[in-house]
Formats: structure tokens, sequence, C-alpha cells
């Protein structure tokens, strides 16, 4: 009985998941399954699910990153611009990777050859992004594809419905296979679970903490290229509540933030998913938004709470 | 067992998905808006009058309209809220307000939301992603009304003639007109070294670029004319983001020389700045796109304005006329099928009695400006023969004198 209460704990995510979308089937009459509505939610499914992909690797070798919605932005930003100078819709992608890459790296040798706990570092940097993109845009606020040397292919619905999901498909198979597969997400895990220990084996915890870094910046790269694709826009507020959004998505999916051996690249996914079911729900319904608000926080804590007591006690003391 | 059900769960949305792939949304026909009705000849003839539901609204079948909003604490928003709610009860509408919106993403999830809650057209109070958010409220058959300053979407004659743009109130050259009014208030007070607040000037936000030069322009003609005003300090940004701003209050409050203030937005947060340095009512302020509150109208009788120029908030609402018209198969265009861009007029408010009135008609003692009965002439069931000229007509019609004339 207490083995079958324990492997029912290691679901309570996907529960959870599955009574979030039960219920605001039930209150939204159905709205919320229709063709339509599930196109939209999945644009903003794919965002959060791509950069909360890739930071399971990240938070899972006990680095905290405070700075996901700031690397995004700046990955929009100059991949807009990149796309803006040159038209082409891969240099925009180019532009993206490469923004996000050089940011993660730099966050990895921090984190790997820096004495100072990471999520300052990273609350410190993404304020400088934000800076840097004011900076960058000057006395524009917003800077559009529309604005670009010859026109950017644009997508409609169905072409961006395929392209989210071909990424999200590949960058979930990529990630989970490096995770649950090789040596790197053995790694990650070990590191996460205890650093001392890790150090002890012989492992160098600086290459693992680099390249959990250089994997999640694909996520971004890829959740910027999307994002940019879709609305064809960028600015100083662009993924501004990614940071949040990844850290909730990443705990309703049942991830421990402080990472380790129960680490989980579904996470990523059926955190984000519930989060927009969730979020989608309480707009359709019209409730007001301090309504909206206390509803939310109320859910998050309830599925939080029920989520952690597949983690809470397991765990040694480190 | 787990990694089953991830990868389970990963194929029931690629599958779900993929269903969404074959089944897109139909764009709309843009040369073929959603069942139009001629005006001239109604599909039912047969009842007398609009049709209306239980409780007396038109029309019968509720609207649903997606609110994009910036910021739901604004004052502006609230006392827009309150007009919406007078105009439900008399006329079937529903507003959906979005939470606090800033992102392009944000705004394209927002309108996915009112698509998937049966909205029939999004009110672009607030706009990031330009002609984005237009075109995505078309392709699910909803309109959109708004952004009458905004020059990606006015200036595309594409956008102009979608049927699902609906137009927006027009200001013209308002905030222009505002600052250059701001500074005439300030010399009529007798003041000579102003210190400037410029707001997101510096960030390129077109409304206080205007607001700015307008004022600029007017110290200049009024240095021609061989009067005394010079701008000594200017106060850039906004309250709270940065120490910046509290830093150059602090800093012109210093300046002895500083006898008025030129906001291009509303200066209440110099209250207690003021009152600490002891030059409350000595330095006069005027602040444009200050909206009548009751906080505004106290400091016109306390002396911290000289004057003000207002918005006038219930400007906003026509767009419940023009899209209640829309979706009932009327829509209001130009004579040559473009949206409508309305002139709609402001308040030049120099004194507490005008700022008293015009409080009282923003939801107070005096209602509104544009009352059911002056929305219900915009209603082409009420009145077969309304035009983009009555819309004009009602919303320049803004002085005390006209508007209680109207009541």
């Amino acid at each position: 009985m207490k083995m079958l209460s324990e492997k029912l704990k290691n679901y309570f995510p996907i529960i959870g998941f599955a009574l979030v979308v039960i219920i605001f089937s039930i209150l939204t009459k159905g709205k919320i399954l229709a063709v339509s509505t599930l196109q939209g939610m999945l644009a903003t499914v794919m965002l959060t699910a791509l950069v909360s992909i890739g930071s399971v690797f990240v938070f899972g070798s006990g680095c905290f990153d405070m700075s996901m919605g700031g690397t995004l932005c700046m990955s929009a930003v100059v991949g807009c611009y990149v796309g803006i100078a040159t038209g082409s819709a891969l240099m925009v992608f180019v532009g993206c990777l490469a923004t996000s890459l050089i940011l993660n790296i730099l966050k990895g040798i921090f984190a790997a050859y820096v004495e100072v706990p990471l999520f300052i570092v990273t609350i410190v940097l993404g304020s400088i992004l934000s800076a840097l993109v004011l900076v960058l845009m000057g006395t524009e606020t917003t800077i559009f594809f529309s604005n670009a040397v010859k026109p950017i292919i644009t997508l409609n619905d169905t072409q961006l419905t395929w392209l989210n999901l071909a990424v999200l498909i590949v960058y979930f198979l990529v990630c989970l296979f490096l995770f649950n597969y090789t040596r790197l997400g053995r790694e990650v895990k070990l590191l996460g679970g205890n650093a001392v220990t890790f150090r002890q084996t012989g492992l160098k915890p600086a290459k693992v903490k680099i390249l959990a870094f250089v994997v999640a910046a694909f996520g971004v790269a890829l959740a910027a290229f999307v994002m940019l694709m879709r609305t064809r826009t960028a600015g100083s507020a662009t993924g501004s509540s990614m940071g949040t959004d990844v850290m909730v998505a990443l705990v309703l999916g049942g991830m421990p933030l402080t990472g380790g051996p129960r680490s989980r690249i579904s996470a990523g996914l059926v955190g984000s998913a519930t989060i927009t079911v969730l979020n989608m729900g309480l707009t359709m319904m019209n409730l007001s938004t301090s309504t909206i608000q206390i509803f939310r926080a109320i859910v998050f804590l309830a599925v939080v709470y029920v989520a952690s007591m597949t983690y809470r006690t397991k765990l040694l003391p480190r | 067992m787990k990694k089953l059900i991830a990868l389970l769960l990963a194929l029931v949305m690629v599958v779900g998905l993929v269903a969404c792939g074959g089944q897109p949304a139909q764009p709309a026909d843009p040369a073929a808006p959603a069942a139009p009705a001629d005006p001239a000849a109604p599909a039912d003839p047969a009842p007398a009058g609009p049709q209306t539901d239980s409780k007396g609204r038109y029309p019968a079948e509720t609207i649903k309209i997606g609110f994009v909003n910036y910021d739901p604490t604004a004052e502006q928003w609230l006392v827009l809220e309150s007009y919406f709610e007078y105009l439900a009860e008399a006329y079937n509408i529903e507003i959906m307000a979005s939470e606090a919106l800033n992102s392009a993403e944000g705004e394209l999830a927002f309108i996915d939301a009112c698509a998937a809650a049966g909205c029939d057209a999004i009110f672009g109070y607030y706009n990031v992603s330009n002609e984005q958010a237009l075109l995505k409220a078309a392709e699910y058959g909803m309109y959109y009304f708004g952004q009458g300053a905004n020059k990606a979407i006015v200036d595309n004659p594409e956008i102009m003639a979608n049927p699902y743009y609906l137009g927006s109130f027009y200001v013209g050259n308002a905030d222009y007109e505002y600052g250059y009014g701001c500074i005439e208030m300030l010399v009529e007070a007798g003041c000579k070294k102003i210190a400037g607040v410029s707001g997101g000037k510096n960030f390129g936000v077109q409304m206080f670029i205007d607001r700015w030069q307008g004022a600029m322009d007017a110290i200049a003609d009024f240095q021609a004319k061989g009067v005394e005003i010079e701008l000594v300090y200017e106060v850039a940004g906004f309250p709270g983001t940065d120490g910046g701003f509290e830093a150059g209050q602090t800093t012109v409050l210093g300046m002895d020389e500083v006898d008025g203030i030129f906001s291009t937005l509303t200066a209440l947060m110099w209250i207690k700045p003021m009152q600490d340095a002891g030059k409350f009512g000595q330095v006069k302020v005027a602040a444009a796109g200050e909206t009548m509150s009751e906080a505004a109208i106290g400091m016109f009788g306390a002396g911290f304005y000289v004057g003000t120029a207002t918005e006038i908030i219930d400007v906003f609402g026509m767009g419940i006329p023009l899209i209640i018209n829309a979706v009932e198969g009327t829509p209001i265009r130009n004579a040559d099928g473009t949206a409508p861009l309305i002139d709609a007029g402001w308040w030049k408010v120099t004194n507490v009695e005008q700022a008293g009135y015009y409080g009282s008609i923003q939801g107070g003692d005096n209602g509104w400006v544009f009352d059911q009965d002056d929305i219900r002439e915009l209603l082409v069931a009420y009145n077969p023969d309304v035009t983009v000229d009555d819309y004009k007509a009602l919303y320049t019609a803004v002085t005390a004198e006209e508007v209680q004339a109207r009541h």
C-alpha cells in the first residue's frame, strides 16, 4: 500500500495537469478544448516549455538561474535586429542562438569558477541585460520585422503550429535523450544531488555546468525565434515574465529547483502545459484581475504542495 | 514508467496538435466581414424596433469585448471601467479585461484567450504588436477598435481597409497642443523659469515626444514675442522606475529660481516633495493628459495646478457603439469603405470651478460626457441614418455648455 502511495506521488504533476484540464473543461463548457483554443495555447506553451526543458539541465545541476527572462529578451532583440538588417529568417535564428550561447556560456563560466552564489550573479545579470536592451534600442520602444530591408517570411497559423510542434518535439526528444541516456545527464543529476560527492569522485563540475548552460541556450534561442516568427516584434518587455514562468512551470512539473536526481525533463513540459491551461482557463472565465490573481495563487500553492510531496522527504541532508 | 508517461504525454500533444494543424481557424475573407447585413434590407423586418434581451438591453445577444489593458490599477482604466458598467445597464455588452500586458506575446495570447471565450471584438486600449494584434483578431473573426495614434495602423492603407478594423477616436495634434497649452497656462500664471517633466520622451514614446515638442515650441514662440520664459531643467522618466526621477525632483525643488513646472504626465507626484520642500503653492504646475480625479480637482483648489490639458475618458467609449453596429452587421465606415478616425475633443482646465464641473461629468454627480442616450443616437438600430459625421459631431462637442445643452 505504501509502495502504491509512493508510486502515485510520482504522478502527481501529471494528475495535477489532468485535473486542471478537467476543471476548466467543465467551467468553460468545453471551450478550452476547442481546436482554435488548443492552437493558441500551443504558442504559449511553446515558449515556456522550450526554456523550461533546457533549464532542467541548469537547475538540475544545482545552478539557480534568475536571468532567463533577460537572456530571452536580449536574444529576441538581437535576433530581431539581425532580421531587420538581413531580411532572413535563418539569420534571425542565428542571431538568437549566438546571443543566447554567449550569454549562457558566460553564466556557465560564472557558475563554474566564481565563488559567488549564482542566483545573485544572475539577478544582477538580468538587470544588466535589461539595461543593455534599452541601450541597444536607443529611442525605440519596440522594433518590428516590418522595418526589414526585405520582407521576412510570414507564416500563417497552420505553418506556425507545425513549426512550433517540430521545434518542441525535436528539442524535447534531444533533451530527453541527453538527460536520461548520456553521461552528461547522469553527471548533471549527480552534481545537483551532492556537489561534494561529485568532486570527490574525480568528476569536473565546471565542464558539466557550462555544458548544462549550453543545452539551455538552445532552448532560449528556439523560444526567441518562434516568438519572433509569431509576434514579428521585440522590445524591452519581451519575455519579461519568463524567469518566473519557468520556475513555476518546473515546480508544477514536479521538479525540485535545487536540482539533483529527482530532476526530470518532463517537468518542463508538464509544468508549462499546466500553467498555460490555468492562465487560459482563468482568462476565459472573465474573472476580475484581482480574483484571477487570488485564484491562481491558491491553485499554485495547492499544486506545489502536492507536487513537493514527491521529493521533500527523500533527500539526505546536504 | 515515468519516462513512458512523459513520452505518452508528448505523443498526446503531438496528436492533438496535428489535429490543430489539420483544422486551422478559417481566416476571415477581408473582403467579406462576418455576416454583414444590408442596413437597407434587414434580415428580419417583422419585429418593431431593435430586439433586446430580457433586461431590455440592446442587442438581444450579449456582445463580448476583450479589452487590452496596460495597467488594471491605472486611474484612467478605473474610470473607464465604471463607464463601461454604466453603458452595460443599457446595452448588452460584457467587457473581458486583460491583466497588465506589456509584451507582444502576452498581447497575442490574450487575443487567443478572447477568441476562445467567444469574444466578438477586441478593444485596443493598449497595443504592443502594432498591426499583428489587429490581424490576429481578424483571423478569429473578431473586430478591432482603437489605436488612432498608432502610425503603423492608421498609415497602412491595407489595415484601414480591413473590414475587421473599426477605426478609432483621433485626437489629431492634441498631444502637441496639450504641451503648447500648458506653457500658455504657466505664462498666464506669471511663471518665468520652469522645469519640465518629459516622461517617456527619451524612450521614444510618441505621445510624450509630441507633448514636449509642443511645450518647447510654445517657449520659443513666447521668447520671440519678448515674454520672459525659460526651461531651466528637465526631469526625465517616471517616478518609481529608478532613482533618477526622484533625484530630479529634489534638484528642481532645490533651485530657487524655478517658479513653474510643466509635466507631460500627471503631476500629482510632486505634491509631497513640494510640501516637504516648503514650496507647495509657490511653484505653479501645469500638466498634460491629467485625469479629472478628485485629487486633481483638489489640487486646483489648493493652488497647486494652474492648468491641465485633460483627456476625456469616456471618449474611449465610442468603441462600444462602433462595435455593436459592426457585430449587428451595420458597420460605420467612411464613404470609401475605410475605417473611420473620429475627431474627439479635450479640455483645457484653468480653474477649480471648471475642474469641478468636468470632474462631475466623468462618472460623478452629473454622470458622463456621453450618456446612454447619446450612445443610442450612434446605433444604427435606433438611428438608421447615423454616419461618421454624427460620431464626429458628438465627440467634439465637449465644452461645459455643449454637454449641458445635450443633457
